[in-house]
């Protein structure tokens, strides 16, 4: 059978959708994310979003002028970046530090590797790692939730910080936190992390809207609730252990927004469980002897450093399944929808 | 009747020798063109004492050993030519080790294994063949002298960046009230600041290329 196939850059389309649904598509998602820490700590978050989508919207259109390539001003994959990044620190984090974190996500991970579609490294990842080695103090400070904290400046002495889940589980204790403030995210953690029911919520989204593949989401879930089971940390059982390790830190967050980002992550669907599982597993290692209470982003870069690997296992996999991929003929045609 | 070509000027001549020297060490640049010795450069340099100290070891080790493989000859292997590279080396360790451990006592800890790593460097070892090919002693001195140089250049400019941003300190010498980030200190900080340098290096010789073409039309 001859089928002829465009040859693009990542992602990698199917159907009627373009680089600027699939976009659109995860900002959407994110919308969502932003409502509860507006009930739980006011304003402060629409402020750090602002400022951040301004930052990288604008630094990528320079930077792609700076490097000749066209340009245009409905770009939107460094929205998503800027989108993603105030969710991962906490609401009272200093506005400088979420500039500083852009400026690292587009000028350090993305553009130096060629721009959209070839950037190896998830840039909200990679960002966030650097701002966490270099300001761990301000960006693992956590606020307890159902305060007003000031839309400008530092948020005061005043202000009352808690001890996270991640912390918790980290110190050999069991979190405190109760069932439903756990599901509507009434506990102390990231700005969009702590919602569970609003990241479901989120992920049925965008499964429905075939903007993220299930497999890498519930390899995550499945690799590190397997090590959960068989090696928890909270003592009053492995259900307890499975519940806390899933909804604590930015796991749940990371699954369905970072890791089935589809540039950094593998392509084969056998590769993409391998792909899930594995983060999943690393990231519960870094949990139990890592120093650091968030540890999914340092698990994700690292895996994205073997997503080419693990295609070729997953097409080397092919080989020895009834379900294989088509032989193609791959024929190149010009242009694409993906030319950034 | 065709016309004499002008004589350039004596500072023009200068000039355009500085320039040739300047671009063989920006532009031709064993570090930043070819990837070479990235070990010492991306997790040493966090100080400038360090960057200072490893580039003297450094010069103490490939001149002489570049002027000596001048008078190699050229009917030995090139297997045979690198372990004889690395026995000379360790031969100019010694001088260059006493050196790091009395002039920078300070700092020769904190190096570690890359002092003693210099032995099996790739730019020693790549000139040497080099040095082979041309047969004289005074090219390779200077070829020594320029290589180390290059080297030098990037291991002090890289080294100066992150102790100012890493420390807040220059030769370890505080720079005022400057808070110091961490992540300068770290190999990865180290990877990202060479990796800017090579490419806007490598920025700079594809302009020249271009202008050479244009030139050449």
């Amino acid at each position: 059978m001859n089928r002829k196939v465009k040859i693009t850059k990542a992602p990698f389309l199917r159907d009627s959708g373009t680089v600027q649904s699939l976009m659109g598509d995860m900002l959407v998602a994110l919308a969502f994310l932003y409502v509860m820490p507006v009930l739980f700590y006011g304003f402060r978050i629409v402020k750090n979003l602002i400022i951040s989508l301004a930052v990288c919207y604008f630094l990528d259109l320079l930077l792609r002028r700076v490097r000749d390539k066209k340009y245009s001003f409905d770009e939107y994959s460094s929205l998503v970046t800027g989108a993603l990044l105030p969710l991962l620190f906490p609401v009272a984090i200093d506005f400088w530090i979420i500039i500083v974190a852009d400026i690292f996500a587009v000028l350090v991970v993305k553009h130096p590797f060629g721009g959209l579609g070839n950037n190896p490294f998830n840039p909200a990842a990679a960002a966030y790692c650097f701002c966490a080695i270099s300001w761990s103090e301000k960006v693992f400070a956590f606020t307890k939730p159902m305060q007003w904290l000031g839309v400008f400046g530092s948020v005061g002495e005043n202000v009352k910080y808690a001890e996270t889940m991640a912390q918790s589980l980290q110190n050999g204790g069991r979190p405190l936190a109760d069932f439903f403030d756990i599901l509507s995210g009434n506990v102390a953690g990231a700005a969009g992390a702590t919602s569970v029911i609003v990241i479901v919520a989120a992920a049925a989204y965008l499964l429905y809207r075939r903007a993220i593949s299930i497999q890498i989401s519930a390899g995550v879930l499945i690799g590190a609730g397997v090590f959960a089971l068989i090696f928890p940390r909270v003592t009053t059982g492995p259900l307890d252990s499975l519940w806390f390790e899933l909804v604590s830190g930015v796991l749940l967050f990371g699954s369905v927004f970072m890791a089935p980002e589809p540039v950094t992550s593998c392509k084969h669907p056998y590769a993409k469980w391998i792909y899930g599982i594995l983060i999943g597993v690393l990231t519960m290692l870094f949990r139990h002897f890592g120093k650091m209470e968030i540890a999914f982003p340092f698990a994700l870069l690292i895996v994205n450093s073997f997503t080419p690997f693990l295609d070729k296992i997953g097409t080397g996999l092919d080989k020895y399944t009834d379900i294989g991929l088509p032989k193609l003929n791959l024929k190149k045609q010009k242009g694409g929808k993906n030319d950034g | 009747m065709a016309k004499k070509s002008k004589k350039p000027s004596f500072l023009h001549s200068v000039g355009n020798k500085a320039l040739g020297i300047l671009k063989k060490l920006a532009l031709e640049n064993p570090v930043l063109v070819s990837g070479l010795s990235l070990g010492p450069v991306v997790a040493i340099s966090q100080s400038l004492k360090a960057g200072v100290s490893l580039s003297v070891a450094f010069a103490i080790i490939i001149i002489p050993v570049l002027v000596f493989f001048a008078f190699v000859p050229l009917k030995f292997s090139k297997s045979v030519r690198v372990i004889l590279c690395a026995l000379l080396s360790c031969l100019f360790f010694i001088p260059a080790f006493w050196f790091a451990k009395n002039i920078f006592p300070e700092v020769s800890d904190k190096v570690g294994v890359f002092l003693p790593l210099m032995v099996v460097n790739p730019i020693i070892a790549a000139h040497s063949g080099e040095a082979v090919r041309t047969k004289k002693p005074l090219a390779s001195f200077i070829d020594g002298i320029f290589t180390t140089v290059g080297f030098s250049l990037v291991m002090c400019i890289v080294s100066a960046f992150r102790e100012i941003l890493g420390k807040g300190s220059i030769w370890d010498v505080p720079l005022g009230s400057m808070q110091g980030n961490i992540s300068f200190l770290l190999p990865f900080m180290g990877f990202i600041i060479v990796g800017f340098l090579a490419a806007g290096v490598s920025k700079i010789n594809m302009m020249l290329g271009n202008r050479k073409k244009e030139g050449d039309k």
